[in-house]
């Protein structure tokens, strides 16, 4: 019985050290964070080690692990997302929060990981999910730790080694280990740092391993170029990969596109009838941008843009023969749809790749083939001329600011080609106005407006009257017409059917446009349009300032007309010029007639890409412009 | 031998029904008229983009083998007149949660010239652990094309069924409901809309000979589309639908009637014995971290007051509100549990508070409200899902206090913006009662005494004074931001050089006092300068500056959260070289029954020019036809506080 005894309370004990295994000492006490990565930090990354090895051209398993110091309430990390789809998994979720001295509170529950779809906001439906973690804790500082793994049996890329994803983000220490069969060894590019790896070779493999330690805080600053031309990281492309079944090369963009190019190829069939009707329909057609122009206004009149992204359906178009029969399709469908109406007619186009959006500078580098692309449009080489598929309103041939003047990618048989998308000079986005108006006595006043808007200026409003309903639209323009009450007497929007331009015509009655006291009205001159981009002073700057796309020019006359009875009492400014390598300001007003005033104004402005420390020459003249613009003349009641 | 009758009757009744319901749209679908394919518009609503014209449902309580269930036949057509439409009428998704079943769905495009083509695709998305989506697109859509489905969902949730919505944001020509409810389960209707509902009953051919029942059906033609209006608690108070909450189950072999929906006092009894409210607040187990870490504070407070105001601050600081979390249940096993957390609901913040208050000796109860986006609280149905949020009500003390924990800068006895929505319910055993929620006024108060100088600047000293919420608003800005760029900012919208030195606050954290702040400021160009003349707005302020109300008329009433007091009055000096030549005429208005005051008043007092404006709004509820009222009121506001001082060069003698 005693060794019974014994053996009984050797065995108890042996357990209780089995369950004290967890790691009791402080782990990432805050006081551990070196200075100089606190101050003006909003988080701190204490550490993040993540491991890639790739065993295959679509085996690959992901290891990763970070844990962050959150100093204040308000910071970007609230949220972690783990993406995965049919061909990954994701194994091995642990999260755990520490306080300030470093003791364990508490570690996060299962049912706290929710599982989602990754909604793009576009698709109908899209198998990619994701794991979704939320960081908070009522009480800072704290510290919050995740790691987990995700096992990948399809690749279409490698995870890119992002050093500092934040502003107001601190790194005490960063690494990245990434090891791949010798024969493919990655490709990477840096952005914004000169950091190198560490790289060694075994009989079979090769790795390469990043380090990166004591990183300060970037603060965010107005007008700054886009984080991802700030902040470090480098990009990282596989040599090879494989998902279900089909092998590819990212080595270059000649090989990648030539991947691309026979996953879609041959996929362009239409049914009988349609080829018929096609011929049909450019019979009397004498050019090819006649026949080019009239199939692709049967195709904005009769398709629809809905997206469906289904596993390598993210990379290959659905065939021809699915738009037909549905009568929508996404970017890619349609884009492909319209190549197979053109072949019937003799007319050989590209599917091509691009990084839609506002940031140009993002499109992918010549010199570093990557998967960033999200959008297809179609390039006809004979004419030189591109057309956006998705949209039913654009004239044939334009494609906007949301695919202009960047790198894309042709996907031809001989394989990737790198081209540029056109853009629009400043003298093609302009805005010509003439306005009326005709006050009254107790300060109210019609208001007649026409005006032209071209290129980038007119875009969003042809994409708003073609696609929302008229109260839709009424609604959307008397939030951006930012005047004091009126009631709209009529609001016409016409878009040209060949030219990007729109005629923007509207008649306003306004309650109180002039503001009246006693005998005199205060009248403003340009209530309807004036510039309200000047940013708020800042005491030092440390980011360069850059306001892209290709600048606009606006040019307004306005004609009021004095209420009976009224004179000009002073015109405080009868002239204002402005001259600076941002832009252009003029304006003047003058006296026409018994009973007119003419205020004519003149602005351009300029894409801006200059120095930290010439921030303040780019505010004081933004707010000269501003201040100028609320300018206004006195009028009193003759007597 | 009468058991075996009843309950054949009662299997046979469960599956006639199902199969009949399945059958009981047939002969609607795919058989729109000719006049309905060729309109291109719809009269009553020319700008409509599109019009529903059928949205049909039938519901049953039956048994689905031997489970109860809730079903739902639903059949819509829906006319697509313009391509804006397509977006929102051109796919659909059913949701789909974990107490559902979707038992079939059929849906296909009928277009103008009459061909059908059916709904291939239907896409199953899971959403997360409980709830998935059942998603399809429409095919060869044009404009003039009509969409029809139709699908039956069951649902194992027989307290409350599917509500019906007779209105949306496009008009509806026709929507119907028939209700084939088994006997023995006895509901209470609730409908609110501005339309009445028709209500009349149908023969129904349950498909058992000498079997037709009378059903009866809901119905109402040419609904008006819904369109959101501002400065509405909830568009749910005011859209046209019916919802249904068990009553009473009656049992079909005899004995005894459960009643499910019971008196007030029942309602507080159960409420008491549930493990997620009432238990929570009663047992000390439940919170006996929390109020070791809170006692020694609280036995050293010398006052009821003083013991109230450590305990809502201890939890307010310590506990992290998941914003827009409101619920009446605890959703931790207990509210230690979230304390450890340090993050709570709406319903555990304040359940902590109460706790707290009970164990220091002063009585505190939980009063059960529903938040305005939630809807209007009945005080005919003792329901507890009405109710999303609580608020901890101390009774004998001065006077009542409404105890709302959560934000750091909201100090004892003002509740949560959201909270404000008319009354509230206190769950007391013995006497459960209905206390309306008092609306604590928002007050700003500013002074200042500047100088013109005779380039048009404006120099001097402003005093600005906070209450109530526009207080809660100044502490929650100041927090985040110390150097006070927001405050420049703002200024600098209407005066873009504003200079603004030396700005001390005050009671920055002393909750129950008002949040002042002194400033210097000098705003050049204020004044508008030309040649002997110069003009200047004295209203510095910049609320009031738009009119909130532009449209002609609205549908729903206008209901503000709180009342409002705005102040201001200036003192300026004008340069010596100039003499008044026009100043803005005095003003006093009022809203009819007290509702509201504006006064403005600009005068010269010696050398200066004293201006003083005061705005004062009372009542929060004006009805459609009282709205013109208003409107006016904030016109006048905006027209007054345009208007210029103007000043003229003295003549040289």
């Amino acid at each position: 019985m005693t060794i019974k005894a014994l053996f009984v309370l050797t065995f108890t004990s042996c357990w209780l050290t089995i369950g004290f295994a967890e790691n009791t000492s402080p782990q990432y006490p805050i006081d551990e964070i070196p200075e100089n990565l606190k101050k003006d930090a909003d988080a701190v990354i204490r550490t993040e080690e993540q491991t890639f090895e790739v065993e295959s051209p679509a085996k690959a398993t992901h290891r990763y692990k970070i844990a962050i110091s959150i100093l204040k309430k308000d910071h970007a990390w609230s949220d972690f997302t783990v993406h995965y789809n049919q061909w990954s998994k994701v194994t091995n979720i642990r999260a755990r929060f520490y306080d300030a001295t470093g003791k364990l509170i508490r570690k996060l529950e299962k049912d706290e990981i929710n599982d989602r779809a990754a909604y793009d906001g576009v698709s109908i439906y899209n198998d990619s999910r994701f794991k979704h973690i939320v960081n908070t804790y009522g009480v800072v500082p704290y510290t919050f730790e995740l790691e987990y793994e995700v096992k990948h049996v399809g690749l279409r890329g490698y995870p890119d080694w992002d050093i500092q994803p934040q502003y107001a983000t601190a790194v005490q220490h960063s690494e990245y280990t990434l090891s791949t069969p010798l024969s493919m060894r990655p490709l990477f590019k840096n952005w914004n740092t000169q950091i190198k790896p560490e790289e060694t070779n075994s009989s079979k493999t090769t790795t390469l391993k990043w380090a990166a330690n004591g990183i300060e805080p970037v603060k965010s600053e107005p007008m700054s170029p886009p984080a991802a031309r700030v902040l470090p990281w480098v990009a990282i492309s596989p040599a090879e990969f494989e998902v279900e079944g089909k092998q590819g090369r990212m080595t270059d963009w000649m090989t990648f596109g030539r991947f691309l190019y026979e996953l879609n190829k041959d996929r362009d069939k239409i049914s009988p009838d349609l080829q018929a009707k096609v011929k049909e329909m450019t019979a009397s057609a004498k050019t090819n941008f006649e026949k080019i122009d009239t199939l692709y206004h049967y195709m904005q009149k009769n398709m629809r843009y809905i997206s469906v992204q289904l596993g390598i359906g993210g990379w290959q178009t659905f065939e021809a023969s699915y738009v037909e029969q549905n009568k929508y399709g996404d970017c890619k469908a349609l884009s492909n749809f319209m190549k197979a109406m053109l072949k019937v007619v003799g007319i050989e186009s590209v599917l091509t790749v691009v990084r839609a959006g506002d940031e140009r500078e993002l499109s992918p580098s010549e010199d570093f083939c990557s998967p960033a692309f999200n959008h297809m449009i179609l390039h006809i080489p004979s004419e030189n001329m591109w057309l956006e598929c998705t949209s039913t309103d654009a004239p044939t041939g334009y494609l906007s600011d949301f695919t202009e003047g960047r790198r894309v990618l042709l996907i031809t048989r001989e394989g990737g080609k790198m081209v540029k998308t056109p853009t629009s000079a400043l003298d093609k986005n302009t805005q010509v106005s003439k306005t009326d108006i005709v006050l009254t006595e107790s300060g109210s006043a019609t208001l007649k407006n026409g005006a032209i808007l071209r290129g980038a200026l007119h875009d969003s409003w042809r994409q708003l009257v073609t696609n929302v309903s008229k109260e839709e639209f009424q609604k959307t323009f008397v939030n951006v017409l930012k005047l004091p009450t009126y009631t709209i007497k009529s609001l016409d929007a016409k878009p040209d059917q060949k030219k990007p331009e729109l005629a923007l015509n509207y008649e306003l009655s306004m309650e109180k446009y002039a503001s009246k006291a006693g005998t005199r009205l205060f009248v403003p001159m340009n209530l309807h349009n004036p510039f309200d981009d000047t940013p708020s002073p800042t005491e030092k700057r440390n980011l360069p300032i850059e306001i892209g796309g290709d600048g606009y020019a606006e040019n307004d006359e306005v004609t009021f007309t004095m209420p009976e009875g009224y004179d000009v009492e002073t015109i405080p400014t009868k002239e204002f010029d402005y001259k600076s390598e941002f832009g252009y300001y003029k304006a003047t007003i003058e006296r026409a007639g018994d009973n007119k005033l003419v205020y004519k104004r003149q602005l351009e402005i300029r894409p801006v890409h200059i120095a930290a420390d010439r921030f303040n020459d780019l505010r004081d003249f933004y707010k000269k412009i501003q201040q100028a613009d609320t300018t206004k003349v006195i009028l009193k009641k003759k007597a | 031998m009468k058991l075996r009758f009843f309950l054949t009757l009662l299997i046979l009744r469960g599956i006639c029904t199902l199969a009949t319901a399945q059958t009981y749209f047939q002969p609607l679908w795919g058989k729109p008229s000719a006049e309905d394919l060729a309109m291109t518009i719809y009269k009553p609503d020319t700008s409509a983009a599109a019009v529903v014209l059928l949205d049909n449902g039938l519901m049953s309580t039956q048994f689905v083998g031997t489970e109860r269930r809730c079903v739902l036949t639903s059949f819509r057509r829906v006319k697509l007149l313009k391509k804006s439409a397509f977006d929102d009428y051109g796919k659909h998704a059913i949701t789909i949660r974990s107490f559902e079943t979707l038992v079939n769905v059929k849906a296909q495009t009928i277009n103008p010239d009459g061909t059908k083509t059916p709904v291939k695709e239907f896409f199953d998305e899971k959403v997360n652990k409980y709830v998935k989506r059942k998603k399809f697109a429409f095919p060869k859509l044009e404009e003039g094309s009509i969409i029809e489905y139709e699908y039956t969902m069951e649902s194992s949730n027989m307290f409350d069924l599917y509500p019906w919505y007779f209105q949306e944001s496009v008009p509806v020509r026709h929507s119907e409901l028939v209700l084939n409810f088994s006997s023995d389960l006895e509901y209470i209707f609730l409908y609110r809309g501005q339309r009445d509902l028709v209500q009349d009953s149908i023969n129904f051919n349950t498909g058992i000979k000498n079997f037709d029942r009378r059903l009866p059906r809901y119905w109402v033609d040419s609904v008006e589309a819904m369109k959101p209006e501002s400065y509405v608690t909830t568009l749910n108070n005011y859209i046209c639908h019916l919802k249904f909450q068990l009553a009473a189950v009656h049992p079909i072999m005899g004995g005894p009637s459960q009643k499910i929906l019971q008196d007030w006092k029942a309602l507080s009894k159960e409420l008491w014995d549930n493990d997620r409210i009432g238990k929570q607040i009663a047992n000390r187990r439940n919170y006996n971290d929390l109020w070791k870490a809170i006692k020694p504070q609280m036995e050293a407070a010398t006052s009821d007051e003083q013991k109230i105001r450590i305990a809502y601050e201890y939890i307010s600081k310590n506990v992290e509100w998941d914003e827009d979390n409101f619920d009446i249940f605890a959703e931790e096993p207990s509210l230690d549990d979230a304390f450890k957390k340090k993050k709570a609901n709406s319903g555990e913040l304040n359940m902590m508070l109460i706790a707290c208050l009970n164990e220091a000796g002063i009585k505190a109860l939980p009063m059960l409200v529903s938040t305005i986006d939630h809807g209007f609280p009945y005080k005919d149905y003792p329901m507890s899902r009405q109710f999303n949020h609580i608020l901890c009500f101390v009774d004998d003390v001065k006077k009542p206090l409404f105890l709302d924990a959560g934000n750091i800068y909201r100090p004892v006895g003002v509740p949560r913006v959201p909270s404000l929505n008319y009354w509230g319910w206190v769950m007391d055993k013995t006497n459960p009662r209905w206390v309306d929620i008092p609306t604590p006024l928002s007050s700003e108060t500013m002074l200042a005494n500047m100088t013109l100088q005779e380039d048009g600047t404006l120099k001097g000293f402003i005093s600005t004074s906070y209450q109530g919420y526009a207080a809660v608003d100044e502490r929650t800005i100041l927090k985040d931001d110390e150097k006070n760029e927001k405050l420049k900012k703002a200024w600098a919208k209407s005066f873009p050089d504003v200079q603004l030195d030396s700005i001390i606050v005050m009671n920055k954290d002393s909750l129950n006092a008002p949040f002042k702040r002194n400033m210097v400021c000098s705003m050049p160009n204020a004044a508008i300068v030309a040649d002997d003349l110069m003009y200047v707005k004295p209203t510095l302020k910049t609320d009031f500056d738009e009119n909130p109300f532009k449209q002609e008329k609205r549908n729903y009433p206008v209901e503000l959260p709180y009342p409002i007091r705005d102040q201001f009055v200036l003192n300026m000096t004008i340069p010596s070289d100039y003499d008044i030549e026009e100043l803005p005429k005095e003003v006093s208005l009022g809203l009819p029954n007290g509702g509201g005051k504006f006064i403005y008043s600009c005068k010269k007092m010696n050398d200066n020019l004293q201006v003083m404006v005061r705005i004062d709004i009372k009542q929060l509820r004006y009805e459609a036809n009282e709205y013109g009222n208003i409107k006016e009121f904030f016109n006048q506001i905006v027209t007054k506080k345009n208007e210029q001082i103007v000043l003229k060069r003295k003549k040289k003698p």
